[in-house]
């Protein structure tokens, strides 16, 4: 067990999705706190340090990049900005994402581009694979 | 009568009244014994004084004295004359003497004496002395004038060679002018006016005629004839002409036709003085053909002008430096301008402001290199609206390459460029709404199906009867609306703006990539896919896959009784690739030829799966690389797919 709790923040409107990567972590080990932005717009002024959230600096971030009002892309260039979260991990999870949209995440650095399987096997797995990157020294 | 003449008397008077000197020496003691008034004369002496002297002292002349003393003795011992001659100097004058000798003989025979005779010879002397010197100066005087006459020979010999070289250039210009005259293919002649007599016609007669003369006229041997003779139709106009010319001296150009054989000519007639007669010479030549071809280039001329006012399009034509020169009444019609508005650069007013500066560059270029025109561009219209045309200029050329003139048209396609757009619209918007659509249905499937299997997996225990089973029912049909929507997200996406740009895509490459993904399935089936050398060609890496992927995969799921064999092969046909990819499997129904490559079209139930966009997709992406796709078929034998993909 880590006795570390991790703050994570999570970039979703589907709470279907929040809830399985809650049990995806669980089931990994993880103990951990999320915050949970469920727009664009919110997510704009988190990485833009305004607002609810202006001081918080999340462990790890786990984007989507369909949202009502705005993108996860837009998003992710903000924190790439940002002096507080130009290095935070940030991770997509998108049920679907043009070639072009891939090369443009690509581009802002992010840590791990998962595409949302929908065999819930997979989706469990990828608890795991943010595991790994949260104990990344 | 002889034997009664005083021979010694005679002797005696001769000598005495001779006026040469004599003298007579006795050989008993070599002194004179004798001496005559010219020889006392000559010596200055009386004859007692001479008498008893010897000779050298007669004459005082010691220089000689010996020699006459020794010659003396000689003509007493031989007894024959002598002669001897010497010269004596006195006062820087010289004088030259001869002295004569011949013995006397006694009636014995011995001999008594010798007489002398003495001979001034000086003025002989001199006179052969002046003699020589006159022919000494003679010869230098001759030499002198031997170079005098050298000098003038040179001077004549150059004159000579000067005329000579004249008469030769003469020679050589009047062949020139000769062989000038014969070789130049224009037909000349000199004609000279014949004096009229009264009530006779104007008339000239030919002089000279070259050799093109027939060959340009069809008239030969006109030398020495009239052109009255020669040319009974038009020669009264003719000799108007040129009696002008004679009169006022100056030059005429002018055609004629000759009714004599139909030719047309084209003459320049002009003043000449020859021989120091004013003379007309005519230079002309045989312009019949070109003459046709003025005439046909107007007819084609009207040609060109009644089908371009007769055609729906704008019509033009350019100059070969592009000045516009033509335009048909459509565009008089169109811009409300006159042609004179129009022509030249005028034209360019009437382009859209948003396409002047790329019209203007583009038809300079095309004027400089010569390359086709093609431009879609606007053009405004007499009420302001500009309408969008297409715009195709081709140049014309001569025999020789050259541009001669430019032939455009102008076609108003404004309807097709808003078709077009609406077209474009609808499908970007169509494609988007796939793209959409495909996308954000995947969020809710798979909720469905997560939460499906965390239901039996948490709950599986308490459901009951056939509770499980219709979860599974769900899971199943969620999964294949998901593959659907994939495929539809995958059909939407090719050609889209992202895959503007192509590569260089070795197809090879790609078949093997196929054989990789396809692994399983061919390891299943048992299929035999074998592939010929494939090229290399513009286009998406993934794209070929896809096509290749499907339609090989294809042959693998409908295969027949037997195990698949499929094989992929290529020809060059003109100025593209085509492909066939053969399987030996089912066939299909030549009805459903077309249908097949329709979105979601299946031939077949759930027992060969398969979302029906398979061969959508195929025929979107040849086509969107240029090339056609269609498929020949045996039912229960065999498929053949071919496409075409360009080189």
């Amino acid at each position: 067990m880590i006795d570390k709790t991790f703050q994570i923040l999570v970039l979703e409107d589907n709470d279907g999705d929040v809830y399985l990567l809650k049990k995806a972590l669980t089931n990994a080990g993880v103990r951990f706190q999320m915050t949970v932005i469920e727009d664009g717009a919110s997510g704009l002024a988190f990485a833009r340090r305004r607002g609810e959230h202006a001081a918080f600096i999340p462990d790890l971030a786990v984007l989507d990049l369909n949202l009502p009002k705005g993108g996860g892309l837009a998003v992710l260039e903000a924190i790439r900005m940002s002096k507080d979260l130009e290095h935070l991990p940030v991770v997509i999870a998108t049920s679907s994402a043009t070639s072009g949209e891939r090369a443009a995440a690509e581009d802002f650095k992010v840590a791990q581009f998962i595409t949302k399987p929908s065999a819930l096997e997979e989706c469990l797995k990828i608890g795991a694979t943010l595991k790994a990157l949260l104990m990344k020294p | 009568m002889a034997r009664d003449f005083d021979f010694l008397g005679m002797c005696q008077t001769i000598a005495e009244s001779s006026p040469m000197p004599m003298a007579a020496v006795d050989n008993a003691n070599l002194l004179l014994c004798y001496a005559n008034p010219a020889f006392c004369r000559l010596l200055g002496k009386t004859n007692q004084q001479l008498i008893g002297e010897t000779l050298p002292e007669a004459t005082n002349d010691a220089a000689n004295g010996e020699g006459l003393q020794s010659l003396l003795r000689r003509v007493f011992k031989t007894g024959k004359a002598e002669i001897h001659t010497g010269v004596k100097e006195e006062f820087q004058d010289a004088f030259y003497w001869s002295y004569s000798m011949w013995p006397i003989v006694a009636p014995a025979g011995d001999i008594a004496g010798a007489v002398i005779q003495v001979t001034e010879t000086t003025s002989h002397h001199n006179q052969s002395t002046a003699m020589n010197q006159a022919l000494l100066v003679g010869s230098v005087l001759q030499h002198e004038l031997t170079e005098a006459s050298e000098i003038v020979n040179v001077q004549l010999r150059h004159e000579i060679a000067e005329r000579k070289r004249a008469a030769k250039l003469l020679k050589e210009s009047e062949q020139k002018y000769r062989a000038l005259f014969d070789s130049i293919d224009e037909g000349f002649c000199i004609i000279e006016k014949i004096e009229e007599r009264p009530g006779g016609k104007l008339d000239f007669r030919y002089i000279e005629a070259n050799q093109a003369f027939g060959e340009q006229s069809g008239v030969n041997n006109v030398e020495g004839k009239t052109i009255r003779q020669m040319f009974p139709e038009v020669g009264e106009e003719w000799c108007d002409t040129y009696e002008a010319v004679l009169r006022t001296g100056k030059p005429i150009r002018f055609e004629r036709g000759l009714t004599e054989n139909g030719r047309q000519l084209e003459l320049y007639a002009f003043r000449i003085t020859m021989d120091g007669q004013i003379r007309v010479a005519v230079i002309f030549k045989d312009i019949t053909g070109r003459k046709r071809s003025e005439a046909e280039a107007q007819r084609n001329a009207k040609r060109f002008r009644f089908l371009s006012e007769s055609m729906p399009q704008k019509i033009f034509t350019a100059t070969h430096i592009g000045d516009i020169d033509y335009f048909n009444q459509l565009w008089m019609d169109y811009t409300g301008a006159t042609i004179e508005q129009l022509k030249g650069s005028g034209w360019v007013r009437f382009v859209h402001p948003d396409c002047m500066e790329e019209t203007v560059r583009r038809w300079k270029r095309c004027v400089e290199t010569g390359e086709q025109f093609n431009l879609v561009h606007r053009f405004r219209r007499a009420d302001g609206v500009s309408r969008w045309h297409l715009t195709l200029a081709q140049s014309m050329r001569t025999s020789t390459g050259a541009i001669s003139m430019w032939i455009g048209s102008s076609t108003d396609i404004q309807e097709q460029k808003e078709t077009e757009q609406e077209l474009r619209r609808a499908n970007d918007d169509l494609n988007q709404f796939a793209f959409a659509a495909s996308h954000d249905l995947q969020e809710p499937l798979r909720m469905i199906t997560s939460y499906s299997q965390l239901l039996i997996n948490e709950y599986g225990a308490n459901l009951q009867g056939d509770a499980t089973m219709f979860v599974n029912f769900i899971t199943r049909g969620v999964k294949q609306m998901q593959e659907l929507l994939a495929d539809l997200l995958s059909f939407s996406e090719i050609g889209s703006k992202s895959e503007e740009s192509h590569d260089l895509v070795d197809l090879n490459v790609v078949v093997e990539t196929v054989r990789r993904n396809l692994g399983m399935a061919i390891e299943e089936s048992g299929a035999i896919i074998s592939c010929a050398e494939l090229p290399s060609v513009l286009g998406h890496h993934a794209r070929f896959v896809q096509l290749f992927q499907n339609l090989i995969g294809n042959g693998i799921k409908y295969h027949g009784a037997q195990p698949p064999r499929i094989h992929v092969s290529v020809q060059q046909k003109g100025q593209e690739w085509r492909f066939a990819v053969a399987d030996n499997g089912m066939g299909i129904e030549p009805e459903y030829f077309q249908t097949i490559f329709g979105v979601f079209k299946r031939l077949h139930g759930k027992a060969i799966p398969g979302t029906g966009i398979g061969l959508a997709i195929c025929q979107r992406v040849v086509e969107r690389c240029g090339g056609r796709i269609w498929v020949e078929s045996q039912i229960g034998s065999c498929t053949t797919f071919y496409f075409t993909l360009p080189l």
